[in-house]
């Protein structure tokens, strides 16, 4: 089951509230966005208590992605090990992968996708602290924290000589 | 002819308490005494009797306490099998019922042997099993402590009584059929759990409520979503209404064409821009629209796995070859080979699970990267942008006119109208989540509420069903609740039925009971007078226990004792004449307190009964009891007694057929006195 933290859920709740300028249609949708940035950014929460169960399958407009997020997380996941030995990543990723179940995630991929959701909100909601008004606004400012990475990373890179 | 007629003709013991080798006692007459001092064995013959007449074998604590040989030589037979055994004659067959006591493990069990032969098990003929198996309440009225009368006759009331009547008119089968938790209520209660509606009175009415409450709830919201509809035709009449005022006003200031063409491409502007963001929306989701640097990094990881060929093999294919007679090596399959495969298989995925990777590791380096949506933004920030910039020039343009037009007027239909799209909207919203049919939709945005159970079944308590909105979930829920009420509904009718078919069975249980109770009573007061000839004393009703009308004020000692063993007696007695039965009275210490003349009365009663009798008495008693044996030819008398001891010097009393036990008594009061 995905789950999200309060904060979160009203945070999208208070943006749909004016659905004329659309809106973001799903629950699961809004976790996945912030998921992605917190995957992009590898932000996490410290862990995923007291979260509210949002739902238990990926809703239609994720399932062609499934497969790509969950490759996503895994990276993440085994980056967070200082080392890892080659022969010991199946036995990770069977941390983290079942057969079971629609979403092919186990409780601990689950609550592992829960807290980059919360650690990608809370980045978000650096950014905008109060929820936008208008869909406009939000894809505005989430392109601009999908831009902030590749910014971030060409600032450090060294330049290039000519 | 009687139905079933019982005499004890013949009773064996050996190696049981006190008695060492067999001896056997044998009679043919009607009126037996048995002699017997104290300690000798009198109760332990009484309580064989008992068990040999209901099928029930001495309990463990018995066989270990009382029945264990005592004798000298009791540690040579501890190990050996102790044995008691009667012979019955029954309705003119013998039948030998025995009990065969293994000492050293502390076992009994029962022989029977018939004109079929010797076999294991307590198996005397049908008729006897069914007065007597099991039936220790009424076998004890005939088989009697004498010295307990008076408290069997406290026990016996109307249960008792009742019991001996059931099992003695077969009426069992019927009692068990409707007695609390007998076949009926079994079968009833059984049904409950098949159809999980145990609980089913308070399930009933919990259902129906909940189900009364979820129609309520449902109405209320019919009438709200109805409220909701008429509310949007008067906000679409409100809405023309403003329309038509502005589009005067605007007539009157004489721009109503031109703005109204501008309002209509900012009406398309809008779509546009909400469009295109939605559009946005659906390419930000995926998330092969992230930076290029991030995705290269993810292909480049899953790249690598592959070329490092991880996750591997799968879990199943080593233990395919473990379990293969030959190794992929060519050579025979060890144990020691085997235990090497296998100890490292659990690093490895299982099949299912290695599937899994596989396409995401394949999905991932197939994927490709969906071009920047840097243009898409753009062009929707300037659509944005336009949409801003026509509101603008709309302003303007009303304003360059100047045309007198109330501000105030202008500004009121305007928030009106913005008013009324944020009403609309809202109604459209709430009545899309009352009237939402999608489960799919359903769950996503959790409309169910708690009336979806975390399994997708409804839920049917109101408590539940109330925090739901949803139409189409609160049908699913009463249509559920209506199920589950007609199957309780159902079995309450089951219930109703099996209750009145109790009812009229134990009604002519009862009928039947009080009416052999009350006919017990009179032949029973038929007895006693015979005893109390004059004295009135009768029993007037057998409630929770006998009660008696003009009860004897004798003080004489044993009279009250020998009054109960009357009223016990002439009971039994009644009880089976009713059932057409005869049986033996076997009765311990019948006199041992009483007077002469208790004694002599109560010897007048057993005179006038009219079955076997087996009196097992101490030798304080003969004297008590002479009118009963005192040159009586019909009457068989025996002594047991140790063999130190003679049989006395009273010319009265000759027993015939007297048998010694092989213990003498000095043994025994070193034995009781425990220096033995």
């Amino acid at each position: 089951m995905f789950r999200m933290s309060k904060e979160s859920s009203e945070y999208w709740r208070k943006m749909s509230d004016n659905p004329s300028s659309g809106k973001i249609d799903t629950q699961l949708e809004w976790y996945w966005l912030c998921a992605q940035l917190g995957l992009l950014h590898n932000k996490k929460s410290k862990d995923n208590t007291g979260f509210s169960d949002v739902y238990g399958e990926w809703v239609a407009s994720l399932k062609p992605h499934s497969n790509i997020i969950l490759g996503m997380l895994f990276k993440r996941y085994i980056e967070s090990f200082p080392s890892t030995a080659e022969k010991d990543i199946p036995q990770y990723m069977q941390k983290i992968f079942t057969h079971e179940g629609s979403t092919k995630l186990t409780s601990e991929g689950f609550s592992l996708l829960d807290r980059f959701a919360e650690g990608g909100f809370q980045e978000f909601k650096k950014k905008s602290p109060t929820s936008p008004t208008k869909l406009t606004i939000f894809l505005e400012k989430y392109l601009e924290e999908i831009r902030r990475d590749v910014s971030e990373k060409k600032a450090t890179e060294p330049a290039k000589k000519k | 002819m009687t139905k079933l007629n019982v005499t004890i003709k013949r009773i064996v013991w050996s190696w049981i308490a006190e008695v060492g080798p067999e001896i056997t006692w044998k009679s043919d007459k009607q009126t037996n005494l048995i002699q017997m001092e104290n300690g000798y064995g009198k109760t332990t013959t009484l309580e064989l009797l008992v068990s040999v007449f209901t099928g029930i074998l001495p309990e463990e604590k018995t066989l270990r306490t009382h029945l264990a040989p005592k004798g000298p030589d009791r540690h040579l037979h501890n190990g050996e099998k102790g044995k008691f055994e009667v012979t019955l004659h029954i309705n003119g067959e013998e039948t030998k019922i025995g009990i065969d006591i293994d000492h050293k493990k502390k076992q009994a069990s029962f022989y029977t042997v018939s004109v079929s032969g010797h076999d294991s098990g307590w198996k005397p003929p049908e008729d006897f099993q069914s007065a007597f198996q099991k039936n220790e309440a009424l076998t004890r009225l005939f088989i009697l402590n004498a010295e307990m009368a008076d408290s069997i006759n406290a026990d016996l009331g109307a249960g008792p009584v009742k019991k001996a009547i059931m099992k003695l008119g077969n009426l069992d089968p019927i009692e068990s059929l409707c007695s609390e938790d007998g076949h009926l209520d079994e079968w009833y209660n059984r049904k409950l759990v098949e159809k999980n509606l145990t609980g089913s009175k308070t399930q009933l009415v919990q259902t129906t409520n909940a189900l009364k409450n979820s129609k309520k709830h449902r109405i209320a919201i019919k009438e709200g979503v109805k409220n909701l509809k008429n509310d949007l035709k008067g906000l679409a009449v409100e809405e023309a209404s403003l329309q038509e005022d502005y589009d005067e006003i605007l007539k009157d200031a004489g721009i109503s064409k031109e703005v109204k063409e501008m309002e209509k491409e900012l009406k398309n502007l809008e779509d546009k821009v909400k469009q295109d963001a939605e559009h946005m929306l659906e390419s930000l989701i995926d998330p092969r629209s992230l930076p290029q640097t991030f995705w290269e990094e993810i292909k480049d990881y899953y790249a690598s796995l592959q070329e490092k060929k991880i996750p591997g093999p799968a879990r199943e294919w080593f233990i395919d070859i473990a379990n293969d007679s030959e190794c992929i090596c060519g050579e025979e399959m060890t144990d020691k080979r085997q235990e090497n495969i296998l100890d490292g298989v659990e690093g490895y995925l299982s099949d299912e699970t290695q599937s899994v990777v596989l396409s995401i590791r394949s999905d991932v380096r197939e994927a490709t990267r969906i071009k920047s949506l840097e243009s898409d933004n753009v062009a929707l920030s300037k659509s944005a942008g336009n949409v801003a910039k026509q509101k603008t020039a709309i302003k303007r343009k009303i304003k360059s006119k100047n045309s007198g037009i109330d501000p105030d007027e202008e500004q009121r239909i305007k928030d009106r109208m913005k008013e009324i799209d944020i009403e609309k909207d809202n109604a459209n919203e709430l009545i899309r989540r009352h009237e939402e049919k999608n489960l799919q939709i359903i769950k996503q945005e959790d409309l169910g509420a708690d009336a979806i159970n975390e399994d997708s079944t409804y839920a049917q308590t109101f408590d539940d069903i109330e925090t739901c909105q949803n139409l189409w979930v609160i049908d699913k829920c009463i249509k559920e609740l209506e199920k589950k009420q007609a199957n309780l509904a159902d079995i309450m009718e089951v219930k109703r039925s099996v209750d009145l078919m109790k009812e009229i069975i134990e009604s002519t249980q009862k009928s039947v009971v009080e009416e052999v109770t009350q006919h017990t009573i009179t032949l029973a007061n038929t007895n006693i007078s015979r005893v109390h000839p004059q004295g009135g004393v009768e029993i007037k009703e057998i409630g929770d226990s006998i009660v008696l009308a003009n009860p004897t004020d004798e003080d004489q000692e044993g009279a009250n004792q020998a009054l109960n063993l009357t009223i016990t007696y002439s009971i039994v007695e009644s009880l089976l004449s009713i059932a057409d039965i005869k049986t033996p009275m076997v009765l311990d210490s019948p006199s041992n307190p009483f007077s002469n003349r208790t004694a002599r009365r109560f010897c007048k009663f057993l005179e006038k009964t009219t079955g076997q009798m087996i009196l097992l008495i101490q030798s304080s008693e003969k004297d008590n009891l002479r009118p009963l044996w005192k040159d009586k030819a019909d009457v068989s008398r025996c002594t047991i007694l140790r063999n130190d001891e003679t049989l006395g010097q009273d010319d009265d009393f000759v027993p015939k057929g007297s048998m010694m036990i092989n213990w003498n008594s000095q043994f025994f009061e070193e034995y009781d006195a425990g220096t033995n």
